[in-house]
């Protein structure tokens, strides 16, 4: 639930909006999403911090034609320790991202992360290199490089603090 | 609204002092077999009001925390002089003291200074080893308390005291919901006089020295993106010193204060840079095309660098002349070694050693081409070497919690800085101060 691909919705609504003119498309779409108005199931997932607010049912079923399977698509990729190689899980969900992404002039920011073992600033420059794999991957599959801005955050942004599985990972946020 | 949500994170950062309620507390955990017996007789007292520092108590624990010494209780002790005239050494060799501090304050006026005498026996010769006398400010009492301490263990040790330094230190909250907190703080070397000098909502890391001790090195994230600012601790002005795209990491300044080695990935992969800090203009060193280079430190000569890389598949340490030109590894043993520290006379490197799933502090001694395990906890990093080159501060984790503990370099002595709530991390111990 917590990775499910919801935000492309998002990015589809974007390119919606920017036929009525709107020059904030990204930031409405936030706003009117992140407040308590919300169906009870999306407004309180456990706090992993993966930009989760933008879920919104309402605006999910408004475009909903046609994206259905990208809800199938996980928008964080895990990695193994002290590694920066996608696997092919990863491999897959990107592909349906990247062919989102084509279609739209969305941009995605991709936070790279790691877990707490080992040095602090190796992991800050591990975490980018994985920010920067998913990057790559994304644009041989033909998405603009100016669609993606990439950083990393090492472990200093743990998603559940102690758990090296879940926190060596790259999140998509809108 | 973009421009509202900068200036959000903009509100939410202060680049001025907070006093911190959080001070750090210790523990020593582990002293050497045989500590010398120290007596430190309480300070006398005569002057208008009372002290706001028990001066003797926190030389006491100054040499305490050094792990060298036996430390009396006063409530032990015969008699409590002050004087020199009241010292008798049959008294404290009955006691089993090896030497013995006594001392008093004295101040004629409310406002005025005061004047402090102390004493330093050796108690078995039956000799002064120490006689002196100092003007304090009424409020800078803490500041001469440890001044009096790095005189004395000099005298007892032949090493110059690191007791009146500082430390850097970050403090770190999970708020839930994808928030954070992170705070920079300076604080003595004991923990005391702990205060904030930047707060945000994004992570601040690698805190780090100017030679002289007067300004502070960091890299924060709060325009949503790494950047590395320097910043003076009197009054807190600051600069952006880089804020290219990719990494801005781990800066480290050149013994002369001249120059500052840090990591950028504006090439597209982590490599090491030198800054010219007058011209800003930027030299690469040691680099390599796909691997992660990174945590560069200058060696005390300021004529080489260590890093980290990653070039032969795991982290290792290796050394490149600060003008560049061939890199030489310097570690073989453990799975993986990283962020390196050099011990100030050149000797050695203190890192963190990973030796099959955990990581340790260990001190590569580069003659011997020898690595000495010198912590036993599982997730110990970011290690730092006081200015007398006796002891390192390093960060561990203690139920599950980020704490701040010490060792010394022959891992003989330890002990634990634990902190109230939050997680503390990445301590950087000062130069000594002037």
């Amino acid at each position: 639930m917590l990775n499910k691909l919801k935000f492309l919705s998002l990015i589809f609504a974007s390119v919606l909006m920017v036929a009525c003119g709107s020059t904030d498309q990204k930031e409405d779409s936030s706003s009117t999403n992140g407040a308590d108005d919300q169906t009870t199931d999306t407004a309180m997932v456990s706090g992993a911090g993966d930009g989760s607010d933008m879920e919104g049912s309402d605006l999910t079923a408004e475009v909903a034609t046609g994206v259905d399977s990208l809800e199938q698509a996980l928008t964080v990729y895990y990695f193994e320790f002290d590694q920066y190689s996608l696997s092919s899980e990863t491999k897959s969900n990107l592909d349906i991202v990247a062919t989102a992404l084509k279609n739209s002039t969305a941009t995605v920011r991709l936070e790279g992360h790691a877990d707490e073992r080992g040095s602090r600033e190796y992991n800050l420059a591990l975490s980018e290199k994985r920010a920067e794999t998913v990057k790559k991957y994304l644009t041989i599959q033909g998405v603009a490089a100016s669609q993606i801005e990439t950083i990393g955050y090492g472990e200093e942004k743990p998603a559940v603090v102690g758990n090296h599985n879940q926190n060596r990972r790259v999140e998509l946020v809108k | 609204m973009k421009l509202l949500s900068q200036m959000a994170v903009f509100a939410t950062l202060l680049v001025f002092s907070v006093l911190s309620r959080a001070e750090l507390s210790m523990e020593i955990t582990q002293g050497i077999d045989n500590p010398t017996p120290v007596a430190v007789s309480p300070f006398a007292w005569q002057g208008p009001g009372v002290l706001s520092e028990d001066v003797s108590g926190i030389i006491t624990a100054d040499l305490e925390r050094s792990g060298m010494f036996d430390m009396m209780a006063k409530g032990d002790m015969l008699s409590q002089p002050s004087r020199p005239q009241s010292v008798f050494f049959r008294d404290w060799r009955a006691l089993g003291r090896e030497y013995l501090l006594i001392g008093n304050m004295t101040s004629a006026k409310e406002g005025q200074a005061v004047q402090v005498e102390y004493y330093l026996y050796d108690i078995f010769r039956g000799k002064i080893l120490l006689a002196k006398k100092l003007t304090a400010n009424k409020k800078s009492l803490r500041d001469l308390s440890h001044r009096i301490s790095d005189e004395v263990f000099f005298k007892l040790s032949g090493i110059p005291g690191a007791f009146s330094t500082k430390m850097l230190y970050i403090t770190g909250q999970v708020l839930g919901g994808g928030k954070y907190k992170y705070q920079l703080n300076v604080a003595d070397a004991d923990g005391a006089r702990a205060k904030s000098i930047l707060k945000s909502d994004e992570p601040i890391m690698s805190p780090t020295w100017s030679p002289d001790g007067k300004e502070v090195a960091y890299v924060s994230f709060e325009s949503r993106r790494p950047a590395i600012y320097r910043q003076r601790l009197a009054g807190g002005k600051r600069q952006k010193l880089t804020n290219f795209k990719g990494l801005n990491s781990a800066p480290s300044w050149s013994p002369d204060g001249k120059k500052m080695a840090m990591v950028l990935s504006k090439d597209g992969s982590p490599d090491i840079y030198i800054m010219d800090l007058a011209t800003k203009k930027l030299t690469k060193v040691g680099s390599h095309r796909f691997a992660i280079d990174t945590e560069p430190q200058w060696m005390p000569d300021g004529k080489s660098l260590v890093f980290t890389s990653d070039r032969s598949g795991r982290p290792q340490i290796y050394q490149v002349a600060a003008t560049g030109g061939k890199v030489k590894r310097l570690t073989a043993q453990g799975r993986s070694n990283s962020r390196a520290r050099p011990i100030p006379d050149g000797s050695g490197l203190i890192l963190i050693h990973q030796d099959d799933d955990a990581y340790h502090i260990a001190r590569l001694d580069l003659k011997r081409q020898q690595t000495y395990i010198l912590t036993s906890t599982q997730l110990d990093e970011s290690p730092s070497v006081s200015a007398n080159g006796s002891m390192v501060m390093y960060a561990t984790k203690k139920n599950g919690k980020g704490i701040l503990a010490a060792v010394s370099i022959d891992g003989r002595v330890k002990f634990n800085l634990p902190a109230e709530g939050r997680d503390v991390r990445e301590p950087a111990w000062s130069p000594f101060l002037k």
